[in-house]
């Protein structure tokens, strides 16, 4: 599965030549690439590889993206403290 | 068996089916897509012995009952990367005069002619400088002399390094000139090796290719360069002397003949740096520019070739991307989150203007953008360096939460440099996908991790880079 965000977080790696509309359903979403035929031939192998990844980045980061920015965030409180 | 957890980590698929993993530690491992795969799905017992204690030592799993300490490791770990790039400057740019005796193209905003009045350094700001520079400063400092051609201003250089001298005994001072070699006679030569001045110059290869890019009205170029190199290395053996290399479009054809052309000059050491796009007409773009495909491309095959071959050839571009992967150097300005503006470098413009780096100060020069000056040679140096606007510069540039960056396997290595794209996109973080900077930097990291870990002969070239030429 995947969310508006997460397909619009792929999206923003799209070649900036190429223009792109999202639109949904109540199951899926579609996704319209426009431009060259060569560039919308690499694009959507890329966006495919963005989206895969993405996907397993989702299923990760259950628990542990917010883990990630507690991370930093005391990384920061460290080094304040250490001003 | 142990009860293990994953802690939070980056991914990317590498060739031959590989992945990598980095994390906020600043830690790395390679692996193969199954264990990359029974990492992703928590099979931890599925997982090759040696990757399994590798991932764990490394911060990327730990034992359930161990995950709250292991984030606490980790946070420490980032806290004190973050803390080595907030280190005070170490190096000083100083602009006695912004003329010059080359009309090179792809630096169109940083010289006037060489007779032009009103672009030179006074020397009444070199006391300034000096207590900006004793106040940021620890004990190494390196001074760089920049341009416009410095020679030309050659009298302004020995007044600096004399008060220098006597107002920063204390600290251990590396003094740098970036020159053409245009105006270097034996008088200057003699007085540079006397001082044991380090120069650093420009040298874009074979003629057809450094001249072209670096023409000056007075001189055939490539000559005038080739012949002071050769003169300085035959009869100034004391001084230090450094070549770099800015690839055009006209060089990507010919990385083999750039490497010959440095052998030729007697060097085995190269920094090639591709084009900045600050201040460039687009047109210029247009002529000398290129896509980060075609730098690429050129650079891979001028890495291969510098492997076949039996001199032991450095080049420094890579060496820099090594140490920050290998041992999270700071040393290289463009690869640091926070940005190295200011905690990187200063430049002393010959106007007085003082700017967090050489790139600000370009991009002020063909904008006028008053935001990236940080002050005055002549202000007080404690009020000069908390000013909103230089908070600005560096507020957005903590790669780890940058979009685009935040999920990026590289960001534990890379930087973020506001500058590039406030020129190029108009704001400091910029869109990643549209920015060259990204571009080649996520090239040149994907080339040398796969080198690395699936070229053993690269890998040997790249270890012995770290052993001795870091």
């Amino acid at each position: 599965m995947i969310n508006e965000i997460t397909l619009r977080n792929c999206l923003y790696w799209v070649d900036e030549n190429i223009t792109w509309e999202l639109e949904d359903d109540d199951f899926k979403w579609e996704v319209l690439l426009s431009g060259s035929a060569d560039l919308v031939e690499q694009e959507i192998k890329l966006l495919n590889i963005n989206i895969n990844d993405n996907i397993l980045r989702f299923n990760l980061s259950r628990g542990s993206h917010s883990t990630r920015e507690q991370i930093i965030k005391n990384a920061l409180l460290k080094l304040a403290q250490n001003d | 068996m142990t009860n293990y957890t994953h802690l939070p980590f980056n991914f990317k698929g590498l060739q031959d089916d590989k992945y990598l993993v980095s994390n906020l530690a600043g830690q790395h491992q390679h692996l193969s897509k199954l264990d990359f795969d029974n990492l992703i799905h928590s099979k931890y017992n599925q997982i090759e012995q040696k990757s399994l204690d590798s991932l764990e030592s490394k911060h990327f799993i730990a034992p359930k009952n161990e995950a709250k300490m292991r984030e606490s490791i980790i946070a420490s770990k980032l806290a004190l990367r973050i803390q080595n790039s907030l280190k005070r400057p170490t190096l000083f740019m100083v602009v006695p005069t912004l003329r010059c005796d080359h009309d090179c193209h792809y630096c169109q905003v940083s010289r006037v002619t060489e007779n032009k009045k009103g672009y030179d350094l006074e020397e009444k700001h070199i006391n300034g400088i000096l207590e900006h520079i004793e106040f940021l400063s620890d004990k190494h400092i390196k001074i760089e002399f920049q341009g416009g051609e410095p020679l030309l201003n050659f009298n302004f250089i020995k007044n600096f390094f004399d008060t220098a001298k006597i107002k920063l005994a204390g600290k251990h001072i590396e003094f740098v000139i970036a020159t053409a070699l245009g105006p270097i006679n034996n008088e200057m030569l003699e007085w540079i090796e006397l001082n044991n001045i380090h120069l650093s110059v420009s040298f874009d290869g074979p003629e057809f290719i450094h001249s072209n890019n670096r023409p000056s009205k007075k001189f055939n170029s490539y000559e005038n360069t080739v012949s002071n190199v050769h003169l300085i290395k035959k009869y100034f053996k004391g001084i230090d002397i450094s070549l770099l290399s800015t690839i055009t479009k006209q060089s990507l054809q010919h990385p083999q003949k750039i490497v010959d052309s440095y052998l030729e000059l007697g060097t085995k050491n190269l920094f090639i740096r591709p084009l900045s796009p600050y201040g460039f007409a687009t047109d210029t773009w247009g002529i000398l520019g290129y896509s980060a495909n075609e730098f690429m491309d050129f650079y891979k095959e001028l890495i291969n070739y510098i492997q076949e071959l039996p001199e032991n050839i450095i080049e420094h571009s890579a060496l820099f991307h090594l140490n920050r992967i290998f041992s999270q150097s700071t040393s290289y300005v463009d690869l640091k989150s926070p940005a190295g503006i200011v905690f990187g470098a200063i430049c002393f413009d010959y106007n007085g203007n003082i700017f967090g780096s050489d790139e600000s100060r370009m991009l002020w020069t063909s904008t006028k953008a008053d935001e990236l000056i940080i002050g005055h040679i002549a202000d007080e140096p404690k009020n000069t360096y908390t000013k909103p606007n230089l908070i600005a510069l560096l507020r957005d540039t903590f790669v780890e939460v940058n979009p685009g960056c935040n999920d990026c396997v590289y960001s534990q290595f890379c930087g973020a440099d506001p500058v590039h794209h406030l020129a190029t996109q108009g704001d400091l973080i910029g869109h990643k996908a549209r920015s060259f900077f990204c571009q080649i930097e996520t090239q040149m990291f994907d080339f040398i991790f796969n080198e690395y870990y699936l070229n053993n002969q690269n890998r040997k070239m790249f270890d012995g880079w770290l052993s001795n030429g870091s």
